[in-house]
């Protein structure tokens, strides 16, 4: 004995998904890939992998933190087949900041590239966590549950990564 | 907040810089929908053991339906054997009706 699930009916529902989930995902992508041309990629990745693993979906879970999950692990592991040149902290030139500033979807101040470059030397995880606080002000609560891992583990990444990224800009002044 | 966050905050700030092109979200929906492949109708199997408990039911229910259905009705025995029992000791129905009548 056997039933089916209709697909136009799924497909319906996971264009709803989309439409609410789209923009917030691009760009916590976007945060960590830098160029858009990528975060559309990768983007475009994230919700491939969304329907396709569908039937594997915890009806438990949130579909938010989820999703989440899924576009921050399409992100870094863009990240790590790309190899952009990283900053390292004794302030050697790296390209980040100067990609972005020849970037054409970037209009943002030299500081604020020079921010990207900052974070983008962060380990994966500090990363990930500076860029959910510092630009999306997420709750620890909620960043847990996204990454599988303690707030109190998250915390001290997020000090960790701040601290960091200030001694980046000490060394520059 | 920490101190050095509190610093970035107030000479950074929180915006990143970074832009789109015209549209692109308006129109993000519709290029997601158009790569993603089409979904077969999917099959769900019950679980096995249940799938048997279903087969076993309906086998119950068809042998008790059977059964059922060909057991002879009991008043089509008793005539059957009285029948018989009267043409083995060779005694007609006016024997019968006399015996009865003497009671």
């Amino acid at each position: 004995m056997a039933h089916e699930k209709d697909p136009k009916a799924q497909r319906e529902a996971f264009e709803r998904i989309v439409d609410e989930y789209g923009e917030k995902l691009y760009w916590q992508v976007r945060r960590i890939v830098l160029s858009h041309d990528d975060a559309n990629d990768v983007v475009q990745t994230v919700f491939m992998k969304a329907w396709t693993g569908l039937d594997n979906f915890n009806q438990d879970a949130k579909l938010s933190t989820w999703l989440y999950r899924i576009a921050i692990n399409e992100s870094l592991d863009f990240m790590r087949r790309k190899k952009l040149q990283h900053v390292s902290m004794d302030g050697q030139e790296t390209g980040v900041a100067s990609q972005l500033m020849a970037d054409h979807y970037f209009d943002g101040t030299e500081t604020e590239a020079l921010l990207q470059e900052a974070i983008a030397s962060l380990p994966d995880v500090q990363r990930t966590v500076f860029n959910l606080r510092y630009f999306e002000e997420m709750k620890y609560s909620q960043m847990s549950e996204i990454m599988k891992t303690s707030e109190g583990s998250l915390k001290a990444s997020y000090h960790i990564a701040v601290k960091k990224i200030s001694e980046f800009f000490k060394r520059r002044d | 907040m920490i101190e050095e966050e509190k610093i970035l905050r107030e000479s950074i700030g929180r915006r990143n810089g970074f832009r789109v092109p015209d549209g692109y979200f308006g129109q993000l929906t519709v290029s997601v929908m158009a790569q993603l492949p089409e979904r077969e109708a999917r099959r769900v199997k019950l679980n096995s053991w249940l799938y048997a408990a279903a087969s076993v039911a309906v086998a119950v229910l068809m042998g008790v339906s059977c059964y059922l259905y060909q057991q002879p009705d009991d008043e089509m025995v008793a005539d059957s054997y009285f029948e018989q029992a009267a043409d083995y000791t060779m005694i007609d129905n006016t024997d019968i009706y006399a015996c009865l009548s003497d009671d």
